[in-house]
């Protein structure tokens, strides 16, 4: 019993995400995925304005020309600059996996708490569906949402967003379920504070630490699921300077001996994925789950 | 007198974190049952772990480890196979110490059948020595896994399954630490009796003093990875040598008396590397200290058919004893 | 609770699993933006006799449910409709391919298996040495390039600058299929195979440092036996189960290597389908890979049930 449960004054266990030093805790390899990603994201937003030259008409004459001289990655199949395309290719790469991590994270925190709050009957519902919905895959369920729905980012991102759903809905009840067995939760309920205040006010802020691990490392999935779906000509759609549609249609140069725009699409794909990895990994050790 | 079946000498072991054993010495003779006391940090999980070759690779062994005349340090192949047998060790934890998804005749009959039994005898063993540590039904306990026995059982388990191999030395680690009570009762009733019936010899870890003393002839104290005191059971609680053992026995509630205060011993128990280089590591908190306790290093006294490390052992006879008044 | 129930529950959980899975591939064609019949027909243009017919196949003018009903039979009979695109019955178009795909994710499972969970264990048993450090490095790397990332570089190394493997196409014949099916596989099987390669060195190592394992040693047991008894025998329940789940998951990761590598499958076939909003035969491919994705892990739930004992029967101590 600690002094504060005497006093009376719940004390709810810190596992809040601190915010001066964020970082701390997570290594080198966690400060330096974080520079990655705060460059990604950077380029995200001012991507388009930071590209030198032109993403969008083609010029055939210039199809797969190698590197020269402010054209240090070279031009791709429709004779474009390949650094300028990756720079503004950023935003459509990073955006909708935002919108995946963003909604799945909406719907999974709150079927995760609730199902923890009420256990019993709508615990083992909720736990029972979810594990039935597992079954879809999330590529697969965004294949299918395409062909009903038509090709395009948003169906993509909306059906990937609810395949990860289940996992997250899992993953949070766990913990949400050891939270709710705290000895300042039974406090605060014989206080009389109503279930949904105690869930939103200190249950899902103790969540915290753990959420922002999950949403980082669930980014990096959501990037090369989005990105292999653009990739396939249904998330997406050309012109628009994707990494994932980049890698499509450039591949066709690999075959005639020009691999550098694919691969440079690829590469960016890549880094940024292994930073979000690294860094939701960190996280996660350290939010001590 | 016979060589003993167990000789200790010296035992000095280091870990790159520091010293936890220094100058080690005990001996054991066949039959005999000697409990080795201490508190956490205190060095007796690692002096057995030192007997058994259980040392963690990183360790560094100096001196001496003879069982029954071979040096234990050099033996190695179908030799080192041999001493394990005859020398067998009961863990603490019985749980973590027998693997869970394997069945208990399986747990039992392993050691048996890397001898070469065949496994339908290695089995009718398991269940005769089941039935001799009090568990019913033995046929049916060999087919059943650890998960669905309690703990009391399963050190009971772990017991019969080190007799299996009809050792000369058992060493016990604290095997009813994790028990209730009145389990504890039980197993050290079934160790007692086992033992003498089988005249094996043991070497029983705890750090309860009185515990020791129920089951054991000789008691040895540990401090700070060095052996204090060695004495007769019987004697060792009203009569100790060494100023560390009489807080020791002074520090348990008795049951049926009333004090107005817990006696406790000042400061904290010392782990080997804490300890001064120079000296009694018991000295800062010892109430007999004088100068030359602090000094140079502490040697081994005999005294009344005892061995205590304290160079004042002589000068305070008489007034470590417990005094009940 | 006994094996059988245990068996029974997870059997019904399938169960659901494929009705819930099959309605939702059902209804894609009722939630499409327009009607039914605009969905099914792609937005084609067809004479009126094939849309009579569509009608009547589909039931299309009967309440929901009647529908799902109809529909779910003709599949249990191994009826999947017509592709619109290719005017043959899905179920014809699928067999064909289905070989193609099936090889191909057997072979990426294979290489997943030998490779991941040997070089796991061989570097899980010496920690610390060569072989551990650059199978670390070697997986942290690796374990992020997703498959068609790895396809790309694949073709651009091993097809184009070497030559020892074609860039594309199936092969024919056994052997020829294989060579071709080289290539893809190692792209399906490479980031799997380092998170299967890690997991199992981390669950051999864990396994090694446990107190049972100190108990075999100290009654001699010879040190093969403590190795495939207890540090493997134990490793294998977090084994299984994630190599079951990366293997499950290369269902769905198959239909972009096999478009990367111009492979005709059911992946390809699939994605192809999507694209021209033949929905038939999306439904009828998502209904057998769904399907396939369920029943590998339900394998998966009940080797870790037979695995430990701990799971099925309960940890009520007597």
């Amino acid at each position: 019993m600690t002094a504060s449960a005497l006093t009376g004054r719940p004390e709810s266990r810190s596992r809040r995400v601190p915010l001066a030093g964020a970082l701390r805790g997570t290594g080198v390899a966690g400060h330096a995925s974080a520079v990655i990603i705060v460059l990604a994201a950077f380029v995200a937003v001012f991507g388009r304005w930071l590209a030198p030259y032109d993403t969008v008409d083609p010029n055939p004459v210039l199809a797969f020309v190698g590197p020269v001289g402010g054209h240090p990655l070279g031009f791709d199949f429709e004779g474009r600059d390949v650094l300028s395309r990756l720079l503004a290719g950023a935003q459509t790469s990073m955006i909708g996996p935002l919108a995946v991590v963003a909604i799945s994270l909406l719907i999974g925190i709150a079927l995760a708490v609730a199902s923890a709050w009420r256990r019993g009957a709508v615990d083992a519902t909720v736990s029972a569906g979810l594990g039935i919905v597992f079954a879809f895959p999330g590529i697969l369920l965004a294949v299918l949402s395409t062909a009903v729905f038509g090709a395009g980012l948003p169906a993509a991102a909306i059906a990937l967003a609810v395949a990860y759903i289940p996992y997250v809905a899992r993953v949070l009840r766990g913990a949400a379920l050891k939270e709710r067995s705290q000895p300042y939760v039974a406090a605060l309920e014989v206080q009389g504070v109503s279930g949904a205040a105690i869930c939103v006010k200190h249950i899902i802020p103790n969540l915290s630490s753990l959420i922002v691990a999950q949403a980082t490392i669930m980014f990096g999935w959501a990037m090369v699921d989005l990105a292999a779906i653009s990739f396939l000509g249904l998330g997406v759609q050309a012109p628009t300077p994707d990494w994932g549609v980049m890698i499509s249609e450039n591949a066709v140069g690999i075959q005639q001996g020009y691999p550098l725009p694919a691969l440079a699409a690829g590469a960016c794909v890549i880094i940024v994925v292994i930073a979000f990895n690294v860094l939701g990994e960190r996280l996660l050790e350290r939010s001590g789950s | 007198m016979s060589s003993p079946l167990l000789e200790v000498s010296g035992l000095t072991v280091t870990l790159p974190a520091g010293t936890v054993l220094r100058d080690v010495s005990l001996s054991l003779g066949a039959g005999e049952a000697l409990g080795l006391v201490g508190e956490s940090g205190s060095g007796k999980s690692m002096t057995v772990k030192a007997i058994s070759r259980l040392l963690p690779p990183k360790a560094a062994a100096t001196g001496s480890i003879r069982f029954d005349g071979t040096e234990v340090g050099a033996l190695s192949g179908p030799a080192l196979r041999a001493f394990r047998s005859g020398v067998a060790m009961v863990f603490q934890d019985p749980r973590a110490h027998i693997n869970p998804v394997r069945r208990i005749g399986d747990f039992m009959t392993e050691a048996l059948r890397a001898q070469g039994v065949r496994r339908g005898e290695a089995l009718a063993r398991a269940g005769a020595l089941l039935s001799e540590v009090g568990i019913g039904d033995a046929a049916a306990r060999l087919r059943q896994f650890p998960h669905e026995l309690s703990g009391g059982m399963l050190q009971r388990v772990m017991i019969a399954a080190a007799l299996l191999t009809e050792p000369r030395l058992l060493l016990a680690d604290e095997p009813t630490t994790a028990l209730d009570v009145t389990t504890q009762a039980e197993v050290m009733a079934i160790l007692d009796e086992l033992r003498r019936e089988r005249g094996m010899a043991l070497l029983f870890i705890t750090h309860d003093l009185e515990l020791a003393a129920a089951i054991c002839d000789r008691t040895a104290v540990m401090y700070a990875g060095q052996v204090v005191e060695v004495r007769q059971s019987d004697v060792l609680h009203d009569d100790p040598l060494h100023p560390y053992t009489a807080a020791l026995a002074a520090a348990r509630p008795d049951i049926s008396r009333t004090e107005p205060r817990l006696r406790a011993i000042p400061g904290r128990p010392l782990s080997a590397f804490e300890a001064p280089p120079g000296g009694c590591a018991f000295a800062p908190r010892c109430e007999f200290a004088e100068e030359a306790c602090r000094t140079a290093a502490i040697p081994v006294t005999e005294l009344d058919g005892g061995l205590t490390r304290c160079v004042r052992a002589t000068a305070l006879r008489g007034q470590l004893a417990v005094t009940h008044g | 609770m006994t094996r059988w129930r245990f068996l029974a529950r997870r059997l019904a959980m399938l169960v659901a699993s494929l009705l819930v899975a099959s309605f939702v591939i059902f209804s894609a064609v009722q939630v499409a933006p327009g009607s039914a019949l605009s969905a099914l027909t792609g937005g084609r243009a067809l004479p009126a006799a094939s849309v009579a017919a569509l009608s009547a196949r589909y039931h299309l003018n009967d309440p929901f449910f009647e529908q799902y009903w109809y529909w779910l039979d003709n599949v249990l009979h191994g009826n999947l409709g017509t592709s619109i695109e290719w005017r043959e019955n899905v179920t014809t178009l699928m067999r064909s391919l289905a070989g193609t795909t099936a090889g191909l994710v057997l072979y990426a499972a294979v290489i997943i298996v030998v490779l991941g969970v040997g070089l796991g264990v061989a570097s899980g048993l010496r920690p610390g040495g060569w072989l551990d450090s650059s199978v670390l490095v070697a997986t942290a790397v690796s374990a992020a390039v997703p498959s068609f990332i790895a396809a790309m570089v694949l073709i651009a190394v091993f097809a184009v600058q070497l030559g020892w493997f074609p860039p594309l196409g199936n092969g024919s014949g056994f052997g020829d299929t294989i060579w071709h099916l080289t290539l893809p596989a190692v792209a399906l099987a490479v980031s799997s195979l380092a998170i299967v390669a890690r997991v199992t060195r981390a669950a051999v190592r864990e396994e090694a440092g446990r107190e049972h394992v100190q108990t075999a040693v100290s009654r001699g047991i010879p040190y093969r036996h403590i190795v495939s008894r207890h540090i493997l025998r134990n490793a294998a329940i977090p084994i299984t189960t994630v190599a079951g789940i990366t293997i499950a998951s290369l269902i769905a990761v198959d239909a972009v290597v096999e478009t990367a590598f111009s492979i005709n499958g059911l992946g390809s076939l699939l994605v192809q389908a999507a694209e021209d909003k033949d929905l038939a035969v999306v439904q009828g491919i998502s209904l057998v890979l769904v399907a396939a994705f369920v029943v590998i892990n339900l394998v998966v739930d009940l080797l870790y049930a037979v695995l430990d004992p701990r799971v099925v029967l309960g940890t009520a101590a007597r």
